[in-house]
C-alpha cells in the first residue's frame, strides 16, 4: 500500500480530519488492493465498489462540515453473515446465494450512522460452521502467509483480508472460536465480546445461545474504537444485555502491575505443539516483565467443552436452519411435485456436507428419547464449565492461553474426519460456552506462520482486556508482522 | 451409542434433507465419530446441576404484544423464489 496511507484506525481518522487524504482516496486505494490481491486469497464474496465510493463521498462531506464521528470515512468489511439491505448476503452458502435482505443488521446500521465505508462482504465457512474456511460454497480462503494453508474459520475471510491489508477492519462472528482462531492463524487481533454485548439482530443465526458478533483488526486499540460504535443494548435482540456501555478505549496502555493472569493447567499439558508452547512461554514471560503476576489455575471440566459444544451447537443449528425451506427466501429446487419433495431437494441442494452433518446430529440430539441424554446433559456440563471459570476469577483477573493448538494447517488436510477439525477449537470453546469475552492477539511466528495469544476476561471486562492487549502491543511488534513479501511475489 | 444407515435415513427424513445413497456410508461413519466424541459427556457428574440456556442466566425479555413497524410485505416478498398476488407459491398440497 502507498505509504501515505496509514493502517491504524486513529491515524487514518487523523489523516482524514487533517485533509491529508480523503475517504474517497483511501477507499479507492483499498478497492484497488482487493482487485490486485484477492483473486488469489478469495477473502471477499462481494465487493461493493459503487456503494463504497458513495459512502466515502458522504463521509467526506460530513468531515468537511465537522459533523463526523471518530471513525467517519474509515473503510471496513463485513462478514457475509450480517444482513445488508439490498446487498447480497450469502452466509457462505448456496442456500442464500441469491439473498438480498430487505433490512440491515443492527451493527451495520450503527456503522452507517457513524459513516464507516463498507468495502464488501467477506468469505466464511458455510453458515459459520467450520474452522478452515473450506466449507464455503464460494471456495476456500487462502492464508496470506502461505497460500497452501487455511486461514482458519469461520471468519477466515475477514482475518485474511485484514492481514493482507485489503481492509483495516472487519466484522466477524464467534460461536466456538470463529473470530479468535482465524485471527491467530492470520496474525491479527480478534475480539469476541461478552455474550449479549453486541446485538445479534440481522446476524444469520447458527447457534443462538453461543453466537456473538465481534471484530478483527490490526491492533487491540483498533478493536476498542470500533467496539465503541457497535456495542450496546438493542431491544430487537431478546438476548442482548441491558447494560450501559463504556468507553472501550479508556484503558489502553493499561499498566499490568498487580494484575493476576491465570494459566490453565489443563490447556497446557496435552497435545500442544512444543513450538507453540515455547512462544506462549515467551509471551507469559513478557507479561511478568511488565509487572503481571502469573498464577497456575485449573479449569477441571474444560476437556468436556468440545463434546458439550458438539451437542449444543448442532442442536441449535438444526432448529435455526429449519427456516430454509425454499419458500420465502433463498434457494429453491426446481421441478418438484410435492411440498415434501420441495423441502428435501431444496435443503439437500442448498446445504453443504458439514451443515448437513450438523443438522442431522442436532436432529438426533433433540429427538424424543435422546433429548435428556444429549442436550440436557450438555447444558449441565456447560454449567460446570461456567462454574470453573467463576472459581478461577476469584483468584485471577485474566486467563492466558495459546489461541490454537497448532499454526495454520494445509488446505484439504482435515476434511475426512470432522472431529479432527473440531479439536482446533479446544482452547476457544470453553469461553464461548461460558459466554465470556476473549480475544486473540499475535504472539510471534512459528516457522513463518503466526501464533495467537488468547486473553479471556471476566464478564464485561472488554475495556480492561483490550487495555492489557494494547499494553503488550505497545512493547512488541508481533501485531505489525505482515505477509507482504508473500503477496508481492504472487501478484 | 452408534447410529445405523437406516437411522441416518430417518434423521434425513425428520430434518427434510434428502440423503443420496452414495453419501450414506460416509455420513454414517462421520456421525458415529462425532457421537463417539460426544459420549465423553457421560464422564461428567451432573447430579443436582441445573442446565444453562443463556450463558449469563438472563431470562428472555418479553415485550407487549402489539404490532410494531415492520418491513413492508412487498420488500419481503422480493426475496421469495415464487410469489403471486402477495402469496408465496408452493406445489399443490391438497388434491
Amino acid at each position: 500500500m502507498d505509504d501515505s496511507f496509514p493502517k491504524e484506525i486513529l491515524k487514518i481518522s487523523d489523516g482524514l480530519k487533517k485533509k491529508k487524504f480523503s475517504s474517497v482516496e483511501i477507499t479507492k486505494e483499498y478497492l484497488g488492493r482487493i482487485k490486485a490481491y484477492d483473486r488469489e486469497i478469495n477473502s471477499f464474496i462481494t465487493i461493493c465498489e459503487e456503494s463504497a465510493i458513495e459512502s466515502a463521498l458522504e463521509a467526506d462531506n460530513r468531515i468537511a462540515k465537522g459533523t463526523a464521528g471518530t471513525l467517519a470515512g474509515i473503510p471496513y468489511a463485513n462478514k457475509d453473515l450480517f444482513c445488508t439491505k439490498d446487498i447480497l448476503t450469502t452466509c457462505g452458502s448456496r442456500m442464500l446465494s441469491n439473498f438480498f435482505p430487505p433490512y440491515d443488521a443492527e451493527i451495520i446500521s450503527r456503522a452507517k450512522e457513524n459513516s464507516l465505508v463498507m468495502l464488501g462482504k467477506t468469505n466464511m465457512d458455510e453458515f459459520a460452521m467450520g474452522s478452515s474456511n473450506e466449507t464455503s460454497y464460494f471456495g476456500a480462503v487462502k492464508n496470506p502467509w502461505d497460500l497452501g494453508k487455511v486461514p482458519g474459520g469461520s471468519s477466515g475471510g475477514s482475518a485474511a483480508a485484514v492481514v493482507a491489508n485489503l481492509t483495516p477492519l472487519a466484522t466477524g462472528t464467534d460461536t466456538g472460536g470463529s473470530i479468535r482462531q482465524p485471527s491467530a492463524f492470520c496474525g491479527v487481533s480478534g475480539l469476541k465480546p461478552t455474550y449479549g454485548r453486541i446485538s445479534r439482530y440481522g446476524m444469520i443465526a447458527f447457534a443462538s445461545s453461543l453466537d456473538q458478533a465481534g471484530i478483527i483488526g490490526h491492533s487491540a486499540a483498533d478493536l476498542a474504537f470500533f467496539l465503541n460504535i457497535i456495542a450496546g443494548f438493542d431491544p430487537k435482540d431478546s438476548t442482548c444485555i441491558e447494560k450501559p456501555t463504556e468507553d472501550y478505549s479508556r484503558n489502553l496502555n493499561y499498566p499490568l502491575q498487580g494484575i493476576k493472569f491465570g494459566l490453565p493447567e489443563e490447556f497446557l499439558k496435552n497435545g500442544l505443539n512444543s513450538d507453540i508452547q515455547q512462544i506462549f512461554v515467551t509471551a507469559t514471560s513478557l507479561v511478568e516483565k511488565l509487572g503481571g503476576e502469573i498464577v497456575d489455575i485449573n479449569l477441571p471440566h474444560s476437556s468436556l467443552s468440545i463434546p458439550a459444544y458438539y451437542v449444543i451447537a448442532p442442536a441449535e443449528c438444526s432448529s435455526n436452519l429449519a427456516r430454509y425451506d425454499g419458500i420465502r427466501f433463498g434457494h429453491r429446487a426446481p421441478n418438484t411435485s410435492s411440498i415434501e419433495e420441495l423441502y428435501e431437494k431444496t435443503r439437500s441442494e442448498g446445504f453443504g456436507a458439514e451443515v448437513k452433518r450438523r443438522v442431522l446430529i442436532g436432529t438426533y440430539a433433540l429427538s424424543s428419547g435422546y433429548y435428556d441424554e444429549y442436550y440436557t446433559k450438555a447444558q449441565k456440563v456447560r454449567r460446570l464449565i461456567k462454574n470453573d471459570f467463576s472459581e478461577a476469577y476469584k483468584s485471577v483477573d485474566f486467563i492466558l492461553s495459546p489461541t490454537t493448538p497448532t499454526t495454520a494447517f494445509p488446505l484439504n488436510e482435515k476434511t475426512d474426519d470432522p472431529t479432527l477439525m473440531y479439536l482446533q477449537d479446544i482452547f476457544t470453546i470453553p469461553a464461548s460456552l461460558a459466554g465470556l469475552p476473549a480475544l486473540s492477539i499475535p504472539a510471534g511466528l512459528d516457522k513463518g506462520l503466526p501464533v495467537g495469544l488468547q486473553i479471556i476476561g471476566n464478564y464485561f471486562q472488554e475495556a480492561r482486556m483490550l487495555g492489557v492487549a494494547d499494553k503488550i502491543q505497545q512493547v512488541t511488534d508481533w501485531h505489525k508482522l505482515t505477509p507482504k513479501s508473500n503477496l508481492e511475489k504472487k501478484s | 451409542m452408534t447410529v445405523t444407515e437406516e437411522e441416518i435415513m430417518t434423521l434425513g427424513k425428520l430434518s427434510r434433507i434428502a440423503i443420496a445413497k452414495e453419501d450414506l456410508d460416509s455420513y454414517t461413519k462421520q456421525i458415529n465419530l462425532i457421537l463417539k466424541l460426544v459420549s465423553e459427556l457421560n464422564k461428567a457428574k451432573t447430579d443436582n446441576i441445573s442446565p444453562i440456556s443463556h450463558p449469563l442466566d438472563v431470562k428472555a425479555r418479553l415485550r407487549k404484544d402489539i404490532v410494531l413497524e415492520d418491513i413492508p410485505l412487498e420488500e419481503k416478498q422480493k426475496c421469495g423464489p415464487e410469489v403471486e398476488n402477495d402469496l408465496y407459491m408452493v406445489p399443490r398440497v391438497i388434491d
